[in-house]
């Protein structure tokens, strides 16, 4: 079978050429300017295809970041590409009955509105401030000295955080920590899930602050949550991105044990460098010995060759 | 629009004849669903994908961490489909390629508002090359031409250019990626390198550059 031309090329950077397809290559290279552009091109991405330094840090976090949203977003159509059961057509009558009560839910709000704004005419007391857009409070920047340390005691009188209110929430979360609430209705509250899926989309555009603040939310307010289980290794990745090393050691020492541990660890590793405590060294031979096929066994045995006295 | 759902019967051999695909295993359990064969294959899939987006979208670019890491979703999500038609590491690169220009005309249709570059410019992938450094230089300001030329060529045609010298696919794979015969996909290879050609030679030094005696 003769090869095309592109396919020689291919072939040659993967180094899988056969004698008489070398001779061909040779050939097809010197007398087209264009395929020897178009080698030189796709050799020199290859040799570019190498890892940097830093890299571990980001592959750690892509590998985290990818398994925990396989495990809890709902698949995207737009990028997977997986054919998914085809939806089944919802009976009429069940068409019909969601029309009926949206029509009732809007005569009932509409009701409800008429009736606050009479009060209010009448000289009831103001109603509450209307509370801040939702992704304007998720923008604003949540100080890293808030989450500085591993653990903050439930207090009413926390700190309040700029554009949020702390809500002490001793008896009224799960959680013994003190809750960063945005201001919202409190009607609906969020599910686990979808705040791990509005962390999880804050944090792939960039806003990192807002990913923290989604991500301690998801933690506070359902500590129990499988979600909030990986929340943690995702929380702890951004906040050494954001040098608060402190705050995400203790999330990364709180992860249980879980499909992401050896994430966990050197997450671990990473924030007791930045503090310089000596125990980063249990921790890289707990990598080096438990996890030795883990991606980060090979950095964890540098780094403690560079720690030896 | 990346396409990634495989022909159903298609047969699970490699195209190369190699032996079995030592990720295969991972790769097939992982589509079942388990999360521990997931896990192993990401951290094995991780520097192909990584470097595979930096390529697509240039090292000094600042949303490479989330780009590889969409990538990788769109590889679990589809391994289910994945029958084998390559190794699983060119499946990942050719997806991370797909992901990563999907990404890149994204980011060019917001910035051609604003003018500022959709791409940063990557000389120091300078040291990336072997050889003399001139030549070196001239390779570097290749891919970087190849780079520039992905945001003026038609989508289909930037895909395949991307695909074969990005991720390195032969013309069945790029085939099997972008859902097009072979013949059209050769089609499409041999306008963008000459749109590759014609680029390069209006820009003399570099012509000079990649012409020095390696």
């Amino acid at each position: 079978m003769t090869r095309a031309a592109e396919d020689l090329l291919t072939r040659a950077r993967r180094g899988e050429l056969s004698e008489d397809e070398a001779r061909r290559f040779e050939i097809v290279v010197g007398s087209s300017r264009e395929l020897e552009l178009l080698y030189e091109a796709g050799v020199q991405f290859d040799a570019q295809a190498q890892l940097l330094p830093g890299d571990e840090e980001r592959m750690s976090a892509l590998v985290a970041g990818a398994l925990a949203e396989l495990e809890h977003a709902p698949p995207r159509a737009a990028t997977s590409g997986v054919r998914r059961a085809p939806r089944r057509h919802a009976p009429a009558w069940r068409f019909a009955g969601s029309v009926g009560l949206g029509v009732l839910l809007s005569v009932a709000l509409a009701g409800a509105w008429q009736l606050a704004e009479r009060h209010h005419l009448l000289g009831a007391a103001p109603p509450a401030a209307p509370a801040p857009a939702r992704a304007e409070l998720d923008r604003s920047p949540v100080p890293a000295a808030h989450r500085a340390a591993p653990v903050v005691s439930s207090s009413v009188s926390a700190t309040p955080v700029e554009g949020r209110r702390r809500v002490g929430v001793a008896g009224a979360a799960p959680s013994s920590r003190a809750t960063v609430v945005a201001a919202e209705p409190q009607s609906t509250p969020a599910s686990p899930n979808e705040l791990f899926v509005r962390a999880n989309e804050a944090r792939r555009s960039g806003e990192r602050a807002a990913a923290i603040a989604l991500y301690q939310e998801l933690i506070d307010r359902y500590p129990s949550a499988v979600e909030a289980e990986d929340a943690r290794v995702l929380l702890g990745n951004l906040q050494l991105g954001q040098r608060a090393p402190g705050a995400a050691l203790g999330e990364f020492e709180r992860y249980g044990d879980g499909a992401l541990t050896p994430e966990a660890l050197w997450g671990q590793a990473r924030a007791l460098r930045s503090l310089q405590s000596p125990d980063e060294r249990v921790v890289l031979e707990h990598i080096v010995r438990d996890y030795p096929d883990s991606p980060y066994a090979k950095s964890a045995r540098q780094r403690l060759l560079r720690l030896a006295p | 629009m990346v396409r990634l759902v495989h022909k159903q019967g298609e047969p699970a051999t490699r195209l190369d004849g190699k032996p079995a695909d030592e990720l295969l295993g991972l790769a097939k359990a992982a589509g079942r669903g388990e999360r521990s064969a997931a896990h192993a294959l990401l951290v094995a899939l991780a520097p192909h994908l990584l470097c595979t987006v930096r390529s697509v979208l240039g090292r000094g670019s600042s949303d490479i961490e989330d780009i590889a890491q969409e990538a990788a979703l769109v590889v679990l999500r589809a391994l289910g489909d994945f029958r084998g038609e390559s190794s699983v590491v060119h499946f990942a690169k050719r997806t991370a390629v797909l992901v990563a220009m999907n990404a890149r005309r994204k980011r060019a249709a917001s910035k051609r508002g604003s003018g500022q570059a959709a791409w940063t410019s990557d000389v120091d992938e300078l040291h990336a090359g072997t050889g003399d450094p001139e030549r070196r230089l001239g390779q570097a300001k290749l891919a970087e031409a190849v780079r520039e030329l992905l945001q003026t060529l038609p989508a289909a045609q930037a895909n395949a250019l991307a695909l074969h010298c990005m991720a390195g696919c032969s013309l069945a794979e790029i085939a099997t990626a972008s859902g097009a015969p072979v013949e059209t996909v050769k089609s499409r290879l041999r306008l963008a390198r000459q749109a590759l050609r014609q680029r390069i030679e209006r820009k003399p030094v570099l012509m000079e550059l990649l012409e020095s005696e390696p």
